[in-house]
């Protein structure tokens, strides 16, 4: 957290908002429960009362709110829902199926908290184009690790043939540098190289949440 | 600067911008409709736009689309929610005071009691008041459909509907999770349970149901047949007027007291659970 301190601006990835956002309370038969993703939901609560707390302006990209929007609250509510837990938290039993209409209901809700954290003023969304030459720069740097033990078993997990993350990954890497600011993140493809990225200068920090 | 292109000085978009520049907002493209349908026919405002029996109401789809239109001349703020929202603009407001100095008294004396009427009305009960075999009103161009053609197939067209709703949920099922996946599958799911629960005794209620939830579905499947062998573009394509269609589905099960609204704030989400799957 030292580089938390030292800074008064955060990035926030995709994952880290909607995991923010997505903590609901919903009636099932007649009992109230806290539908939230248990390992990360209240870890990025906290973090983020720390940061508001303590004057922090938490920025993400406009990119970042389209691939949310498009497939990333899909995404996590399938996962959410999928999950062996999920059923005994809400109450289901075992052989019941989370039906897709309840997670289109959850998705929705999802988006509705998401649009309405557009609106807290802690909280900005940034039209950004990173420079091409900065973009192939981050790319050379995945692909320089193709190969390396490392690289062979990040992509074995991540079940990718790409040594690089998505566009929009590699956007906000450029932007943690321009702005000075850590980016605030669970995803792999950024985590699993945080050494290297800072080290190498390619972002500001990567502040691993959870 | 107000284009008068057609005979009778009057432009043809002037009742959208009348209906928004008097109620200031319109929430819902059907509602639109519905109010210059209304004024066309209880109204008699001359009103350009011809509609034909659909669905949702009697429907006009060039007037979402010259509402949207009037959004890029600025006279409108055109927006998505769960529907599509209509806000009349300053320069909107201007031009609609500019036509309305051409409009005789007794047009828009009779087009403002519409709105004034109908204008808290929800939008599936004035459907059900436009499509009313009661209300000598609704009758112009195409006949309406009777309420009793269906009477006694109302089974053996929910079987098909099931069946048709079980075909594209195996479909998208089977497709990369996004947005517009989980929107259609929540939905077509959402429909399949309404036609479950459904006992309306009423059957004005269920013929204007069940027509919602087969025109639905209808369109979904029109969908999915253009994407042919590339349903990976489902990913690509806007959904705001199957989400509108939605909307309204959504509104009748709730009126007719058959299931919630999906949406709906504080409902017990044991009412969504169908002890069959």
């Amino acid at each position: 957290m030292e580089v938390v301190s030292q800074k008064k601006t955060v990035i926030y990835d995709a994952n880290s908002i909607i995991y923010y956002c997505f903590l609901h309370e919903e009636k099932i038969r007649g009992r109230t429960v806290t539908i939230r993703v248990m390992e990360f939901t209240n870890k990025i609560q906290n973090l983020t009362e720390q940061f508001i707390n303590s004057g922090f302006e938490i920025v993400t990209l406009s990119g970042v709110m389209n691939e949310i929007y498009n497939k990333g609250i899909a995404k996590i509510v399938k996962e959410f829902c999928d999950d062996y837990r999920t059923k005994d938290l809400i109450g289901l039993p075992e052989r019941a199926r989370i039906s897709d209409r309840i997670k289109l209901r959850l998705a929705r809700k999802t988006e509705e908290k998401i649009k309405r954290l557009q609106n807290k003023t802690w909280f900005t969304v940034v039209e950004y184009e990173p420079a091409h030459k900065d973009i192939e720069r981050v790319r050379g740097f995945y692909e320089s690790l193709s190969g390396t033990p490392k690289m062979v078993e990040h992509m074995k997990r991540k079940r990718t043939r790409e040594p690089y993350p998505s566009d929009v990954d590699m956007s906000l890497l450029v932007y943690s540098k321009e702005r000075e600011a850590p980016i605030v993140t669970n995803d792999s493809d950024l985590t699993d190289f945080k050494h290297e990225l800072e080290s190498q200068g390619l972002c500001s920090g990567i502040i691993a949440d959870p | 600067m107000v284009d008068k292109s057609v005979s009778g000085g009057l432009p043809k978009y002037w009742p959208i911008l009348y209906v928004v520049y008097r109620l200031k907002r319109v929430y819902n493209s059907f509602n639109l409709q519905k109010y210059l349908y209304l004024a066309k026919v209880e109204g008699n405002a001359p009103i350009e736009y011809m509609f034909v029996n659909d669905y949702c109401g009697p429907r006009c789809a060039s007037i979402k689309q010259d509402a949207i239109s009037l959004g890029a001349r600025g006279y409108l703020k055109v927006s998505f929610e769960n529907g599509w929202v209509f806000e009349i603009t300053e320069e909107g407001a201007r031009v609609a005071e500019e036509l309305m100095n051409n409009l005789p008294v007794e047009v828009r004396n009779a087009f403002d009691h519409i709105l004034e009427e109908y204008s808290s009305l929800p939008v599936v009960k004035l459907r059900d008041y436009v499509y009313n075999d009661n209300n000598v009103h609704q009758r112009p161009g195409a006949k309406l459909r009777t309420r009793t053609e269906y009477k006694d197939e109302y089974g053996e067209l929910k079987n098909q509907i099931k069946s048709e709703i079980n075909i594209l949920l195996h479909d998208f099922s089977g497709m990369e999770s996004n947005a517009n996946t989980l929107f259609l599958l929540g939905s077509l799911d959402y429909c399949m349970l309404v036609l479950k629960r459904e006992k309306l005794v009423d059957s004005f209620q269920k013929d204007n149901l069940i027509t919602l939830i087969s025109g639905y579905v209808k369109k979904v499947m029109l969908l999915r047949e253009l994407m042919g062998d590339n349903p990976e573009l489902v990913g690509e394509v806007c959904l705001n007027d199957l989400k509108e269609d939605f909307e309204l589905i959504q509104e009748a099960s709730e009126e007719y007291k058959v299931l919630p609204a999906l949406y709906e704030e504080g409902i017990d989400l044991s009412v969504f659970v169908d002890v069959e799957e």
